[in-house]
């Protein structure tokens, strides 16, 4: 049910409006088109490839908390 | 999307057996999580309206929207009129989100061309600004918060500003001009002269002449009574219903199609081309096109129904129309905590194994699979699951 997960942003590629995300030991390049002011440490929720907004630490690790009392997280976290 | 997010938005897999061309048989697998809800079995609804559109954050305005509506019920909480129409602002907004990103990123992937993301960066970008000119205290969907007193006419200035992004991006003159050309000739005759996403994707359903692909008989669900939804869910196999619904044993669509189809503009496409693929691409169109009067006009159509007495004390349910679909949430709250928290999502209806989608791909043809999976994408998006899909052809 259009669920979105929080990435750590880990690398950034300006030219191509890409970041490579950390989603627990995963890693995985999103687009950064739709979101203003991306930096190095910040949490997107991303979905489908791209990021669609900046959350704050606070808010994934209680996102990420909610997907691991669902039992949905085992595989990536 | 690949590897491990995959596991927690959970897919759609999506199967269909080729004989002579002709696609004979598909099945539909979805591993999406659909019981998520339960963790907030014992939680507040503070906590539950405060997390919820963390989770479901890519419709996370209609989520908000329907969970702080059905908690609202339960309690016994009369919804102000001003606070009725600023969110259903917030939610037609996500709407407008949602269908700028399948005509300006997906359609021109579909069609091999790059996407558009200004559009739909531009349009979220905006959204925030609205929704804080609505609620300065950024807190729309909790009980007894109302928005900014006279948030209409300082949203004003930004409705025009929303009318001029979708001139930009998608309709190369006023929406409210386009949704009056009212003819199928004068729809070609528009698509012709634009040079724009949504002219490139009609032109080219148009030249392959593809418009009646996907035609289904699926119905439209029709305006259901909280009571229907109380009966469903409130039973201990309700799980089933929420993972495949139907009404009667039959399966029922709801989409921006369903909801334009007396819309002048899907009516002309109906005639000519059935319930196929250019009906579908042109509904989403119009349904954005109408957005900023919505957002003039006050429009209630949002919240289909929003209180009913004969629901049981403690118990709330919410239809929201969500930019894919009827939204419901159904939530039980005993000793000010949640006994029970349930969402079905429009999904379940459309892609249901012998719903719409799988109407709309049995007895496609083509010469070779390269051309038959672009067809089925085409339909797939057009539908429009909230998470991704596999595609495997036998």
């Amino acid at each position: 049910m259009c669920l979105a997960i929080p990435g750590k942003v880990v690398a950034i590629d300006e030219a191509a409006d890409m970041a490579t995300v950390s989603v627990g030991n995963v890693k995985k390049d999103v687009s950064i088109a739709l979101v203003e002011d991306v930096g190095l440490g910040d949490y997107l929720l991303i979905h489908v490839g791209y990021a669609l907004n900046k959350i704050s630490e606070e808010e994934a690790a209680i996102t990420l908390r909610m997907f691991e009392e669902a039992g949905l997280s085992e595989s990536v976290l | 999307m690949g590897n491990g997010s995959d596991n927690i938005e959970g897919r759609l897999d999506i199967h269909i057996r080729l004989a002579d061309g002709a696609i004979t048989d598909v099945a539909i697998q979805s591993s999406r999580p659909l019981l998520t809800p339960r963790i907030f079995t014992g939680k507040s609804v503070e906590h539950l309206l405060s997390t919820l559109p963390l989770l479901y954050s890519v419709c996370g305005t209609a989520q908000a929207s329907a969970a702080v509506t059905a908690c609202e019920q339960a309690l016994g909480l009369a919804e102000e009129p001003a606070t009725a129409r600023a969110r259903n602002h917030l939610v037609w907004l996500e709407t407008a989100k949602e269908h700028l990103w399948r005509v300006l990123l997906d359609w021109p992937g579909l069609l091999g061309l790059p996407p558009a993301a200004t559009g739909v960066g531009e349009v979220m970008q905006f959204i925030k600004r609205y929704r804080h000119t609505c609620y300065p205290n950024e807190r729309p969907f909790f009980p007894g918060i109302t928005p900014a007193t006279g948030f209409e006419v300082s949203a004003e200035a930004l409705v025009a500003e929303l009318e001029r992004l979708l001139e930009r991006q998608v309709f190369g003159m006023p929406a409210a001009e386009w949704l009056a050309l009212g003819s199928y000739d004068a729809l070609l005759d528009w698509a012709d002269k634009v040079d724009a996403p949504a002219t490139t994707m009609l032109r080219y359903i148009k030249t392959q002449g593809w418009s009646p692909l996907g035609s289904a008989s699926v119905a439209p669900i029709p305006p259901l009574d909280p009571s229907f939804f109380e009966q469903q869910l409130e039973r201990v196999e309700a799980d089933q219903f929420i993972a495949a619904p139907q009404i009667a044993g039959s399966c029922y669509e709801t989409s921006p199609f369903t909801r334009t189809l007396d819309q002048p503009l899907v009516a002309a496409a109906l005639q000519v081309g059935g319930n196929g693929l250019f009906a579908r691409q042109v509904a989403r169109l119009v349904e954005l096109a109408g957005i900023p009067a919505r957002l003039r006009e006050g429009d209630s159509q949002v919240e289909a129904v929003s209180t009913d007495a004969r629901l049981p004390a403690g118990v709330g349910i919410a239809q929201i129309e969500a930019a894919r679909g009827r939204l419901i949430h159904r939530v039980v709250i005993e000793n000010e905590l949640i006994a029970r928290y349930q969402i079905l999502a429009p999904t379940e209806w459309n892609f249901h194994p012998s719903g719409v989608l799988a109407e709309s791909l049995k007895g496609l043809k083509s010469d070779t699979v390269e051309l038959l999976k672009q067809k089925v994408a085409l339909l797939i998006n057009a539908i429009d699951p909230c998470v991704g899909y596999e595609l495997q052809v036998e």
